[in-house]
């Protein structure tokens, strides 16, 4: 079926051969095939584009004529408009020569049948009729209901035909039908006027209802796939890109959409989209992408906006990810940052691996350690230390969910266990397929296998697939299960099909006590329903044409897992890499990191695919891949911005700075103050990084406050550095802090106690300590003169206590940089 | 102006705040230019008045056939003890219990037709709060965000020019809890929870956390802010995503609300006159509402008054309970409703008079409301406390009565109605939502628009109900 097009593109261009003069270096596209432009109709209309021989857009410099000239127009845009029947040429002429198409129109005077899923449905999708906000909300809008962006057209067309008794649309009087009349405003509508008498909008719905409501003529074609023109364009702030759309039906014929599909840019601080398909460049460098959608085929423009500043002197790259990321800083013009001192990177990389700052004996003994591998070794030492454990025990619980809800006692056991599973498997460096592989398959009792806990927070099958789907593979379900996915090619097909999956897992009651439930497969044939169709689905894995034929006495998640982990599959490594990326880099290749699509392109789609290649190819070993982050030289720039790449945000041509997590945040926080965390079910004193559950974030206004997710989704975005007002009245005067301050076996109390240390070295462990590094001399004399001014109004202790206040205000500390 | 949006899909919830939609509406650049080098005007795209809500909360359920909905023509066991008085409207009774209401029933409505499904206090608090049916039917930790979190995410965490909170929550120390009222912000974030107060205004040592410095602290903050001044030195353009600036401005309108005076003597009841703050009277039901009161003249937009405990740290007789969970065996219902009433009396018709008295009628709406009525049938258990039999009634969500005062709508009603035993509403049937609707429009937010939640999926602010249309502002 995707061969039809190509056909007819090679007929159309061995008719048209010798038309577009060879001798300019212009290049002549059109939203009905290279070189040529066909119309069909009276409401038809094609766009040109025209670009330079570096792919620059002449499109609204040249000049353009029809010969014969009473056949069509041609705005300044390039949008041709026919006016006759004929065959002639296009010409564009520009500075440097011209450049010209074949035109034909056909049917002009009779125009071809209107289709109402192809011709009526996207007059209802381009005047936003059936936006989610509109009359596409579950409940419609006052009484009139339209599903979402048009993927039903079967039920919009019973919608407007049949209900109501019929009285939307008046075949007698189509001017007259409350269709029309609402729309154009002259009967009272909420959304207000959405179409023009004159427009060809308005024209198309009222032919529709003139020529007697058809659903479609006889072999009306459906849409195969959509098209934009070009596909990736280089260029410069400011500049204009004007894009043409094509719309390949079954029937091997082809149309111009550019003015009838809608565009989405997913970076408006970068690239706008209009409606007629020009896209405009704003003065930020980077990378931005726009979606282009029509009915439910979409595909993108990826367009790269160099900062151009020569790039003298890169570093050595230590591994692949250099050589990708510095190669698109050479494209991009971006010269990259120095390398980070040995104080901020040990402190970064512990942060980063071990979710800690680290001791002053450590930043001691790495500052005076020499040796080139001395980075790398301490890599390697991080992650062997427990505390590496501890920290991605606590993100992946939050991912997978761990919590206890109002659970009883024994319920607070099952998640410990769960917490503590995670972290061997991270301790044992368990290869991550098989981690996957383990949680999908769980079965049993919590007390024996801790990773069923999964199943007893995510309750439903739809839940468990959104969350596996999400989790693993990086793609987002959820849409699907009420409309066909915007962004993705997922249909509520696809969507229940693959919850079919895990539709025979069942939970046994032993005793009434959801705590004490076993989960098992339920031996019995794995279907789920398809709630618009009613038909009843056999499992079928994302991406495949053909079900699953499982028998009634397999457990289907064993297919599931087998898939899900095969190395085949790219999406499974892939969401990983990107994930843990965005743990070193502050930003995912893909942001966010949990939803890959080919609508929400890498910024390093290469650096992306290297990466899921050398985990797999390591076995999905997750040390090995976290060393090879960290070792980059990328992972070892300096955060310091120079003039050059001060704006950068996407290219890494600088460390991002991250603020520390909630919890790590709280760790460090007690850490400078010398005070204890307190949690139910905790030993006192214990680690806030390693709290397995929900309820350290419900119980500690802090950690909510900073972020901490209450892990009621999979989603990564539930952790979020966001700042707001809590934090910093928190910080700035709550008696929590203050508390922390002043304990009497805190900090502070035993600094002013201590009458044989000076107050440099006290002043000088206490930034070791919060920024591992030493003060300058004016930080020092700004401490000492504090400390001497409290000496002197006799409170030495709320010196210390003041101090360490502003370390822990400081920015400095606050932010992994 | 009013945005239309998409179902937007996986976009960041800021991002989609800010942009979302923009060409949906039909916005060229030069628009988009201009919002976007006023973002916050967007906010004042919502906020088309200076509109509040006092919203005063009566957990563990108000009995309907105690207040606002007497039945004196229904049996024994379902009418209970008290019988209706007249009211300065004809035609609307209040129960005898209420005789400073029935002077001032001109200037409230009532509405006798809201209910819903959820007969636990957590289920019901959920499903009252958010204007969402709660995925969990008990607990009160939220699936979906309270009104209060709506509200602020929207208007934004301060309002005014004076940094005064946008929402406050006051209730009974220890009370004050995200979580305790299912005030949670579920997906809209930990920063969009309502400023909480917990105390009771009523006592001496009233003192609000976190707004004000303690005396002792007043000079340390100075001396420490001079002392972070010198020492924050890290160049903020490191972060190209803008936390720290924004951490900065959050310090600074932190600094704001500790140190404005403005913002502290909104807090401090001291600025009443003795007249009036016996007025409301001297019991925490009648200094909180004036607190909100005193609140909501200062800029507040949405205060939410619980009202529990009338009088802490005094003994609850035996017979009566802590809040307004009025089954035999917390309490004897009408030894309940008599201890409680009076003073519940005085401070809401004080309330509602010190509001028209003002003239703010039009801008501050009074809601007055709880998790569920209770059973219109009489039972009669053993009670915990008194160790004797004695007469209660169990939750009941089917049937509840609303109070709403102010907003400019036409007062002096009574909408919907039970049936003749106060069992359920057979006029003008509503959900809770309908409530909220009616809540949102007076605040000029529209309820049709969406909040991205952490999925990715647009949620309607209400996914269903309409403005109560007899509560519809006058013209």
């Amino acid at each position: 079926m995707k061969t039809l097009p190509v056909f007819f593109i090679v007929s159309a261009l061995a008719f048209l051969s010798g038309f577009a003069t060879a001798k300019d270096a212009m290049e002549f596209h059109s939203g009905t095939g290279a070189d040529r432009i066909f119309l069909r109709g009276p409401e038809s209309g094609a766009q040109v584009v025209i670009l330079d021989e570096k792919g620059g857009d002449l499109t609204r410099e040249v000049e353009y004529s029809v010969e014969p000239a009473h056949m069509a127009t041609v705005d300044s845009a390039g949008f041709v408009t026919p006016l006759a029947n004929g065959r002639g040429t296009l010409i564009a002429k520009g500075k440097n020569g011209e450049v010209s198409a074949a035109l034909e129109i056909v049917d002009f005077k009779n125009a071809p049948p209107i289709s109402f899923p192809n011709d009526v449905v996207p007059v209802f999708t381009r005047n936003h009729c059936n936006a989610g906000a509109c009359h596409a909300k579950a409940t419609g809008q006052n009484g009139f209901q339209l599903s979402l962006l048009g993927y039903e057209p079967k039920a919009d067309y019973e919608q407007i035909v049949f209900h109501s008794r019929g009285r939307r649309v008046l075949p007698a009087a189509p001017s007259h039908s409350l269709l029309l009349m609402k729309a154009t405003g002259d009967l009272p509508h909420e959304g207000g006027a959405r179409l023009d008498k004159n427009s060809a909008d308005y024209r198309i719905l009222k032919q529709w209802i003139t020529s007697g409501l058809n659903y479609r003529p006889d072999n009306d074609p459906d849409i195969e796939k959509i098209s934009i023109f070009p596909k990736t364009a280089v260029t410069k702030p400011g500049a204009e890109i004007q894009v043409a759309v094509t719309a390949y039906f079954s029937d091997g014929t082809e149309r111009d959409i550019t003015r009838l599909a809608q565009y989405e840019s997913n970076n408006p601080d970068r690239i706008l989209a209009s409606e007629t398909g020009l896209m405009t460049v704003r003065d930020k460098n980077g990378n931005a992408s726009v979606l282009v959608r029509f009915q439910e085929h979409i595909d993108t423009l990826a367009v790269t906006i160099p900062i151009g500043n020569p790039v003298d002197s890169l570093p050595a790259p230590e591994n692949f990810i250099d050589e990708h990321i510095f190669s698109q800083l050479k494209l991009m013009g971006l010269p990259p940052s120095g390398e980070v001192d040995d104080s901020t990177f040990l402190r970064r990389v512990t942060i980063d691996i071990a979710g800690r700052l680290p001791t002053i004996e450590e930043t001691k003994s790495f500052l005076a350690t020499s040796g080139a591998d001395k980075r790398a070794k301490k890599i390697d030492q991080l992650l062997d230390s427990p505390d590496y454990a501890d920290y991605f025990a606590g993100k992946w619980a939050g991912i997978l969910r761990n919590k206890v809800e109002r659970g009883r006692p024994w319920v607070h056991r099952d998640s410990h266990a769960f917490y503590a599973w995670i972290r061997k498997s991270l301790i044992e460096n368990k290869p991550f397929d098989q981690f996957a592989g383990d949680l999908i398959l769980a079965s049993g009792k919590a007390y024996e296998n801790p990773a069923v806990s999964w199943y007893r927070v995510v309750k439903d099958e739809k839940e468990r697939m959104e969350n596996v789907a999400q989790v693993f593979l990086g793609v987002r379900m959820q849409c699907a299960q009420c409309h066909h996915h915007p962004y993705e090619q997922w249909s509520m097909d696809d969507y229940f099909a693959f919850t079919a999956f895990f539709s025979t897992v069942k939970a046994k009651n032993i005793r009434k006590l959801p705590e004490e439930n076993i989960y098992h497969h339920n031996r019995k044939a794995a279907v789920m329903k398809q709630p618009l169709s009613g038909e009843m689905l056999k499992p079928r894995l994302l991406g495949h044409e053909e079900s699953e034929d499982i028998p009634p006495m397999v457990d289907p998640r064993f297919a599931l897992a087998d898939w899900l982990t095969e190395k085949e599959n790219p999406r499974f490594a892939r969401v990983l890499v990107n994930r843990y990326w965005k743990h070193f880099f502050s930003r995912g290749l893909v942001e966010p990191e949990d939803d890959i699509r080919p609508t929400n392109p890498a910024t390093h789609p290469a650096l992306l695919d290297a990466l899921a290649d050398s985990f797999r190819d390591s076995g999905y070993d997750l040390k090995a891949l976290i060393r090879t982050m960290c070792n980059s030289a990328t992972y070892q720039r300096s955060s310091d911005p120079s003039e050059q790449n001060i704006n950068d945000n996407q290219n890494y041509a600088r460390y991002y700075p991250k603020r520390l997590q909630a919890e790590v945040l709280l760790d460090s926080v007690n850490e400078m103050a010398g005070s204890k965390n307190s949690f139910q079910y905790q030993p006192l004193g214990v680690r806030a990084v390693s709290l397995p559950n929900e309820k350290g974030t419900t119980d500690s206004p802090f950690l909510m406050m900073f972020g901490r997710p209450s892990m009621d989704t999979a989603c990564e975005c539930e952790r979020t550095d966001e700042a707001n007002l809590g934090q910093s009245l928190h910080l700035l005067n709550s008696d929590d802090i203050q508390k922390k301050l002043s304990n009497g076996n805190g900090l502070a109390a035993s600094l002013a106690k201590d009458t044989e240390t000076g107050d440099k070295e006290k002043i000088t462990n206490l930034y070791l300590r919060a920024l591992s590094r030493e003060p300058d001399e004016s930080e020092l004399q700004m401490a000492i003169s504090h400390l001497n001014k409290k000496r002197e109004a006799k409170a030495e202790r709320e010196g210390y206590e003041d101090l360490i206040w502003a370390m822990i205000n400081m920015k400095e500390f606050m932010f992994n940089r | 102006m009013k945005l239309n949006r998409f179902c937007p899909g996986p976009v960041s919830r800021r991002g989609f705040l800010e942009v979302g939609g923009l060409t949906a509406a039909g916005l060229g650049l030069s628009d988009f230019l201009r919002y976007e080098a006023h973002a916050s005007e967007l906010q004042a795209n919502h906020a088309t008045n200076d509109n509040s809500v006092i919203f005063v909360w009566l957990p563990g359920g108000m009995p309907h056939m105690e207040t606002y909905d007497m039945k004196p023509d229904a049996p024994m066991e379902y009418r209970g003890e008290f019988g209706p008085i007249k009211t300065n409207v004809p035609g609307i009774d209040v129960c005898e219990l209420l005789p400073r209401h029935a002077k001032i029933a001109d200037k409230f409505a009532i509405v006798r037709s809201i209910h819903h499904e959820f007969s636990d206090h957590g289920g019901a608090h959920k499903r009252m709060m958010t204007g969402r049916r709660p995925r969990i039917p008990n607990g009160t930790v939220n699936d979906a965000p309270a009104t209060q979190c709506i509200v602020k995410d929207i208007l934004g965490g301060t309002s005014g020019s004076n940094g005064m909170p946008t929402c406050v929550a006051t209730m009974d120390k220890g009370r004050d809890k995200v979580d305790t009222f299912a005030m949670g912000s579920a997906y809209l974030g930990a920063a969009n929870t309502p400023f909480f107060v917990g105390g009771d205004p009523n006592s001496k040592g009233f003192k609000v956390d976190s707004i004000g410095v303690k005396q002792s602290m007043e000079a340390r903050l100075d001396d420490r802010l001079s002392l972070l001044q010198g020492m924050d030195r890290l160049r903020r353009d490191v972060d190209e995503g803008g936390i720290m600036s924004a951490m900065d401005s959050f310090n600074s309108q932190a600094l704001e609300m500790l140190t404005s005076d403005e913002v502290r003597d909104a807090f401090d009841l001291a600025g009443e006159s003795d007249k009036m703050r016996e007025f409301y009277g001297h019991h925490t039901y009648g200094q909180r509402v004036l607190l909100a009161r005193r609140l909501v003249e200062a800029g507040s937009r949405f205060v939410t008054a619980v009202l529990e405990n009338p009088f802490p740290g005094k003994a609850i007789p035996k017979n009566c309970a802590s809040n307004w969970d009025c089954h035999a065996v917390n309490c004897h219902v009408f030894e309940d409703c008599k201890w409680r009433m009076p003073v519940y009396d005085q401070a809401i018709s004080a309330l509602i008079e010190d509001v028209y008295q003002r003239g703010l009628d039009k801008k501050v709406m009074i809601v007055v409301a709880s998790d569920f009525g209770h059973t219109p049938k009489i039972k009669a258990s053993r009670g915990n406390k008194s160790k004797v039999m004695q007469p209660g009634r169990d939750h009941w969500p089917k049937a509840m009565s609303v109070l709403v005062s102010g907003g400019g709508a036409q007062m002096g009603q009574v909408i919907g109605a039970t049936n003749s035993k106060g069992e359920h509403p057979i006029e003008r049937v509503m959900s809770p939502n309908d409530l909220w609707a009616t809540v949102y429009q007076h605040l000029g937010i529209d309820y049709n628009d969406y909040l991205m939640n952490l999925d990715g999926l647009p949620m309607q602010i209400l996914p269903f109900g309409k403005p109560i249309k007899e509560l519809a502002p006058m013209a």
